[in-house]
This record gives structure tokens, sequence and C-alpha cells, in this order.
């Protein structure tokens, strides 16, 4: 071989924080390697300011995430700042790296975490939680806050979690509550001008609380009544009272990136993105999102024309999938699904539309987007009954549901996903009932409606149930769960009532865990001392929560037990109905949407009655602050 | 038309699966706007098909894949906008127009040829540890001797027995007629070896063979293969195979 080939074959040699004899033998390596097509490479003599962002679970989680290439391309556009990814390692390398002592390190320089100036995780889900200890402890990093010395990582949350940061306070040295494209470079710069003063970690904090929308926990100091409920929160040190949740006003302006990160492995979602509007005009009653996004902000139907176009030439995706809360609110989605269709026709780029609602519009474009044949369409009415819906505001009636499932048997499909809550506030046997019946009833209409030598094979309809979860920053906010036994309970109830229906055999029923539901319900509602718990699962090897096959309930039930009297029980965080009047873990948020807007849709709920949407009107809740959206429409 | 496209696979993506590759070269193609000829159906594919998987962890300096793309286009422009959009760990190397009814890469494989880089493989013998074989005084010559006489002794059996697993359970081969070149030189192994799908010889396969020869122990991952180049019938590189 020529000297010249030797060359061509060694380029840029990557330096791995890992060694062959590794990397040979873990699953899919190149989750751990880095040097994808759009990553960022710097001279790290360059930057004034390391920052690792993290998402905490396994690399093609991650990679699907658009929060993250948003903030990494943002992060990345200033010259003194290097941004790069970090995910959990699976729990093959895991076991490796804590053998090993081998520091958790980030894709791009392959050099450990814990040598940079930040380490941002996006809290995304609340069963994510042990991976973000698990994170914090292979990075060689103090799990507490308050032990990490002046040359560790300042260590900051974002993401929905975040409005509930409590249970979280122990472990981070600062939350960033709301919309990352606003003050993250304002944060920046207070550190690099610590760092300049010669300024400590201390003060750096103290510095940063008096940004908008940084919380600093251990600013703050929370006392606790005999019956364990919060009796005060208080800030130290001049730190605000409230911490205000960033919004981006005007989102056509906002960062997007034009070059996201392309993986090599492939990613959950392995396709481009884009995101046509950020929050939801709905306001159901159950729905964090639809509250903590609020207002609906939409981007220009110009911007997302160019994004679109830009997006798939510069990563040569054969897919692009547009991202909302509910896409057919954006107000001129003809226009742009007209656009997208007639641009990418012969690019064979496929477009998705997951969160339709179904009527003869949005199926006239999904036939046009769709095989027909293999798609499924999904309805979700959350509830049985229309009075349940009443409850929950979900502004759907059995009318829409049974018109759009006409017209979309009419039009060849035969497949129908229908996603339901069990367990619901003022749930009643018939509500549970209604779910199967309402199944039951599609099934017959597909019979009545498509004539026997036009139909192939029977209609297939899929009924998922999830246990409701009531979540912070929603009117449900105060409502108890129920123990894991009842919510199986009411899934063997509807599992039996629809194997009694005429169409069982076309009918599928799929429930989820109800262990994993009311330990989801322990984190998002739960106050600074479940940290405790938290900590105590993570070191009996809990990681991974989030996959069912990883998830152990014992273990954190025994947490939970082992805890002693200064932390209270599943009974108090979980099974407990809480009072309209007590202090809440997340009430120094101000999310816009007011405490008493949630009351009054609390109320509205027990009295089965529906709030209009943002569109046909404003209800008052507050994001109006914001000064953007669709409050400025009213 | 069908052209037949050459690249290297470098360091910086040798930990890449087959899979990961096939993807990767789908969006090299739409991001360098190559007019490709796609299948029927409803989720149309583009047509394409690599000449031999590539194993994890080995780098090539002589991959194939056909594909079929529309005619009239300029092939050496193709080469040059797919090198602007792959990155740096892949290099692509030729592109060539096939000859009409010409067998694809993948039925037209009968030979690979591997250079393994084995030096580590002497430093462990002579006790280095992980040492840096790049500046370390390591003796080649010694360990040269050894892996030559194991070499002459393989080749002068007339059945090399190996057992081999597969999806149906484990059986045994021989491997001897697979071999047509072996060679070892200043700790690099140089290898000719029958390659496709129903006669494929691994590299990896052939130097554990060597190696239980000597006293050295044989440890994958301190080895670096190299897919030199893959032939058609009679030594042709695929690229001069059936190609304009
Ligand atoms: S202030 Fe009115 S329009 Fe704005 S988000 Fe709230 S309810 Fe909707």
């Amino acid at each position: 071989m020529s000297i010249n080939n030797d060359k061509t074959i060694t380029d840029t040699k990557r330096r791995y924080a890992l060694p062959e004899r590794i990397l040979l033998n873990v699953e899919k390596p190149a989750r751990y390697t880095g040097g994808e097509i759009n990553s960022v490479m710097k001279d790290k003599a360059n930057v004034n300011v390391r920052f690792a962002m993290c998402f905490p679970d396994l690399y093609e989680i991650g990679m699907s995430h658009l929060g993250i290439q948003i903030l990494y391309s943002m992060l990345n556009e200033r010259e003194d700042v290097w941004c790069e990814r970090v995910y959990s390692p699976w729990s093959d390398l895991e076991m490796i790296m804590k053998e090993e002592s081998i520091p958790l390190f980030a894709l791009e320089s392959q050099d450990p975490v814990k040598e940079f100036d930040f380490l941002g995780i996006t809290l995304q889900y609340e069963m994510a939680y042990t991976n973000v200890l698990q994170i914090l402890d292979i990075s060689q990093i103090p799990l507490h806050a308050k032990e990490r010395g002046e040359g560790m990582p300042i260590v900051i949350g974002g993401g929905p979690c975040v409005y509930n940061p409590e249970p979280l306070a122990d472990f981070f040295d600062l939350f960033y509550i709301g919309e990352g494209e606003t003050v993250y470079f304002e944060l920046l710069d207070v550190y690099k001008k610590n760092r300049d003063n010669g300024g400590s970690r201390k003060d750096f904090l103290k510095a940063a609380a008096q940004v908008e929308g940084i919380y600093v926990p251990s600013l703050y100091e929370v006392a606790y009544n005999e019956d364990d409920t919060i009796k005060a929160f208080t800030p130290i040190e001049a730190a605000p009272l409230m911490v205000k949740k960033q919004v981006v006003t005007d989102l056509s302006s906002a960062h997007y990136p034009m070059k996201p990160v392309i993986p090599y492995v492939q990613a959950t979602q392995d396709r481009a993105v884009l995101e046509i509007q950020r929050g939801c005009i709905r306001g159901c009653r159950f729905c964090q999102a639809g509250m903590i996004y609020r207002p609906l902000r939409t981007r220009s139907l110009e911007t997302l024309k160019k994004y679109a176009k830009e997006i798939i030439k510069n990563t040569g995706y054969e897919e692009l999938s547009l991202t909302s809360l509910s896409t057919s609110d954006y107000p001129e989605f003809a226009q742009l699904m007209d656009f997208l269709v007639e641009e990418f026709k012969n690019k064979k780029v496929n477009i998705s539309l997951p969160s339709l609602r179904i009527d003869e519009f949005a199926l006239d474009v999904m036939s046009k987007v769709q095989d027909v044949k293999k798609s499924s369409l999904t309805f979700a009415p959350e509830a049985g009954t229309q009075r349940m819906r009443d409850v929950i505001n979900k502004g759907i009636t059995i009318e829409d549901i049974m018109y759009g499932s006409e017209m979309a048997f009419k039009g060849g499909w035969n497949k129908v996903k229908l996603y339901f809550m069990l367990g619901l506030p003022t749930e009643r046997e018939e509500d549970v009932q209604g779910i199967s019946d309402l199944a039951e009833q599609i099934a017959e209409l597909y019979y009545d409606t498509v004539p026997k030598e036009q139909r192939s094979g029977k209609v297939q309809i899929t009924v998922s149930t999830s246990f409701f979860i009531p979540k912070p920053f929603t009117p449900f906010q105060w409502e108890p769960m129920y123990q894991p036994n009842v919510y199986l309970d009411k899934a063997a109830y509807l599992n039996d009532s629809i194997k009694a229906q005429l169409n069982k055999k076309s009918i599928k029923y799929n429930w989820h865990d109800a262990k994993t539901s009311v330990i989801e319900g322990l984190l998002a509602r739960g106050d600074r001392r479940v940290g405790k718990i938290i900590e105590a699962v993570y070191k009996k090897g809990a990681t991974f929560d989030a996959w069912t096959d990883h998830f152990d309930y014992d273990k954190w039930i025994s947490a939970v037990e082992e805890q002693g009297a200064d932390v209270p029980d599943m009974d108090f965080y979980v099974y407990r109905r809480r009072e309209l009047d007590e202090i809440l873990p997340w009430d120094f948020i101000d999310a816009g949407v007011s405490k008493n807007f949630m009351k009054r849709e609390f109320e509205n709920s027990k009295n089965e009655k529906v709030t209009l949407n943002c569109k046909e009107s404003c209800s008052g809740c507050g994001a109006r602050v914001f000064g953007g959206g669709i409050c400025l429409t009213h | 038309m069908r052209v037949r496209i050459k690249f290297a696979k470098k360091e910086s993506v040798k930990y890449l699966g087959h899979l990961d590759i096939m993807r990767f070269f789908q969006r090299c193609f739409n991001r360098a706007e190559v007019k490709m000829e796609y299948s029927e159906g409803y989720n149309p594919h583009q047509k394409m098909s690599f000449a031999q998987p590539l194993g994890v962890g080995i780098i090539s300096r002589g991959e194939y894949l056909d594909a079929e793309i529309a005619s009239g286009q300029d092939l050496e422009d193709i080469c040059r906008r797919l090198n602007d959009v792959c990155g740096d760990g892949f290099e692509v190397l030729n592109v060539k127009a096939v000859e009409e009814g010409a067998k694809k890469a993948m039925a037209a494989l009968q030979f690979a040829s591997y250079e393994v880089d084995v030096r580590r493989l002497a430093a462990v013998a002579a006790d280095l540890g992980q040492t840096d074989v790049e500046n370390s005084a390591v003796n080649l010559e010694e360990f040269d001797s050894v892996v030559n006489r194991a070499i002459s002794e393989l080749l002068s059996e007339d059945h090399i027995m190996v057992s081999k697993t597969t999806k149906s359970g484990t059986r045994e081969v021989d491997i001897r007629p697979q071999i047509v070149e072996l060679s070892e030189k200043d700790g690099n192994v140089k290898m000719k070896v029958t390659a496709g799908s129903d006669n494929n010889l691994k590299p990896d396969t052939l130097l554990a063979s060597i190696f239980a020869k000597t006293d050295i122990e044989y440890q994958k991952e301190k080895i670096t293969i190299t897919r030199e180049e893959l032939f058609a019938d009679g030594f042709v590189p695929l690229d001069q195979f059936q190609c304009e």
C-alpha cells in the first residue's frame, strides 16, 4: 500500500474516552463515540464556557428530543461556548465504568463531564430521576449540590418536570424554569463575569438567582407543619419570592436548528422535526403540558416553509414530522399541508402528523401522506362518557368521534386506536363501561358503513388506557390517586366488559402499569423530602425506571418505608386529597397560569362545566402577562 | 442506470454497524441531491445494495455499494458532492457506471484482501502491556519469525478445521481452501481470502488459527483489521469488474 493511501484511512483520529477493548464489548458502541454529521467540534483552548447538555436516558431516546437540538445549536452559535452532548450509558457499560472508575464523558470532546463548567440535565419525565443520579454518580460529581466544590460543574435542570423541581432540589445547583431560548445567554454571561471577578461558586448562585426564571434551591428554606404539609417556603439572601417562567413571545424569530445532529445509530424518532407551534388552546384539565406551555404561539407559515426545505436538505431525512400539542389547531394548517405535500412529493419525503383531530380535512390530508391500508387513525377521547369528558374539559363529543370514524372507514382505514384514562376524578362504573361501549359502537359503525365486499378483513380497534396521574399546574393538582390494585380492578372490569361485547374479536385492549403510575405520582407532586427516597432507591440499584423491564416497584416502596419520621409516606404524597389552601411545593413558580384559574377550573370540573378554548374565548387564565401568542387576539 | 460506488470507512466511524452505514448512505444521497431510482409501492426505497457488510470495529479502503440512479448525471460530480456531505469518517473513492446486465457487486464478489496490524500483540508478547506501539522498541524480528513459522505450518496442512457458529448451530468447517494468500511482515498480516455470502472467511477466524500455533495470546481487541479490497472472479477489483 502506498503512503498516500495510509493517509486517507486514518482520518483525524478521534480520541475515545473508552478503550477499544470496552467499545468492542458493549452493545452499539457508536452510542458513545460521537462524531456524527452536524455535531459541533471546537478547540477547547478557544472557548470560555464548556457546557455538557444531558438527556438522562439512552442515546437513541435522547437523540430524538428536539429541545436538546435547539439548545445545542443555540449555545454553539456563541463563539465563547462549546456545548456537547451526554446520554446515559446503557447498563452493560455502566457496570464497566463503575468497576473501572471511568468518569462519564461528553460525546464531542470525550472529556470527563466533571471538568465542564455546566452540566445541564433535561427533565422530561419523572421516571428518569434515578437516571439523573446515575449521571451525577458516574460523572464522579457529588450527588448533593451542597457538597460540590469550586471546580465542579454547575448542575442545572430544565424541561417540563421543573414545574415541580422540589424532589430533585438537593441534587441541582439551579433550575431553569421555562423555555431555554430566553435567558441562557444571560446566565452564561453572569457566570463569566463572576469568574472574571474571582467570585466563588456561592457568589455565582446568588447572582444567578437574580436572573429571571432561574431557581436556586439552596437559597430557599422550607418549614413544615405538624401534619407534614408545608408551613413556609422562604427565600434567603435576596432570592426572589416567585420565580417567573420564561416564555418565547415571538416563536418565528426564536432560534431553530437548521442543521440538527444526525445520529449514526438509529434514534427512536429517526426523522426531521418541525415544531409548528408551542402551547395549546384546549385546556384539558388533566394535561400539564396544556397549562405550562400557555399561551399558544405559532411559527409563521413562511418561516415553516423555509425551515422545512432547509432542514430536509441539510439532513437528507426521508421523513418530516410536524410537532406540537394539537397540530390541527395551527391557523394555516391547510396551506402548510398543501405546501409540504407539493414540495416533497418528488423528493420522496413522507410527512408525519401526530396529534391531529380527526375531521374531514384531516382525513383528506392523511390520505395524501399515508398508506391508508397500513396506517391507523388515532383518537384520544380520554374518557368514555360525555359527563366524564366534560369533567376533564375534553371538548370532543360522541358525534365528533362517530363522524370522524365514519369518514375514516369510508376513506379506507380499518385500524383505529383509542386512548383513554382510568381513575379520573369523579369516575364511576358507568364511565369505565362507557369506554367499552364506545369501542363497540365504533366497531359496529364499521360494519354498517363498509359493505362486505369492500372490507379488507375485520376492523381493528385498539383501546389503550393509562392511569390518571395528577400533575402540578393543572386543575386536578389537589386530587388523590388510587392504590395500584384499585387501578387494576378498573382495568380488569374494562377488560371483562370489552370481552362481553358483540365485536370483542375486533377490539384489543392494553393498559399501563399501575405501580409505575403511583411512583410517577409520588415524584410529580413530591416536596424536597422526596429527594431522600430517590437517593435511597438509586442506592438500591434502580435506574432506567421508565423502561418497564427495569422498573422495580418493591425497591421504591421499601425506599419509602425506610425513611422514618422525617419523610412522609405514599399516603401523604399520593393517596391524599390536598386542601385548596395548602401551600404546594411548586407554589413559588409563576407559570403565568394562576392558582385562581386552577381553582376555578377545579370548581368547573366538579360542576361538569366545559370551559371554552382560547380561540373561542379567553377565560383569563393569567398567561396574558407574557404579552404574546393567542392572548393578543382577544 | 446502475453505478458502483467505492468508499473508505475510516477510523472515526469504525464502530458503526452495517445497518447504520446503509442508513447513512441513504441520507448522503439525499443531502448530495443525487437523483435516485426508487422501488415501487407506497413506501418507496432507494435501490441500493452493498457488496458485503463490514463488521463493527473494522475499517476499510475498499467498500462497495451499487445504486440505481436516474441517468444523465455526471458521475464525477456525484462523487464530489457525496464527499462534501459524508463527513470525515467516510470517503467516496470513485463512482463508476456498471455495464448493462452486469452482476450486482454482492453477486460478483469472490475474494477480499485484508491487512491486519498485529503489532500490539507483539507488544503484549514482549510483556510491554498496552505500550504505544508506534513509539516503542518492540523487537518485531523475533515476533515475525514466530508468526511466519506458524503461517508456514498452517499453510502446509491439507485441512484447517475450525468450528463455526451459525443460526442453525455449530459445525466444523475446513478453512484451508478459503485461504488464497497469507503472509506477515513487520507485525502486519496480509491475507487474501474467499468472500461472499456462502464462502466467507473472516480475518478474525484465520488470525485465531495462526496464533493458536504460537505461544502468543490472541486478543481480538488488540488488532486493527483493514479491509483493503474486494474482488470479483480472477481477482479483478470490483470497480474494474463489468464497470465502464
Ligand atoms: S389568557 Fe386567555 S387567551 Fe391567553 S392563554 Fe389564558 S385563557 Fe388563553
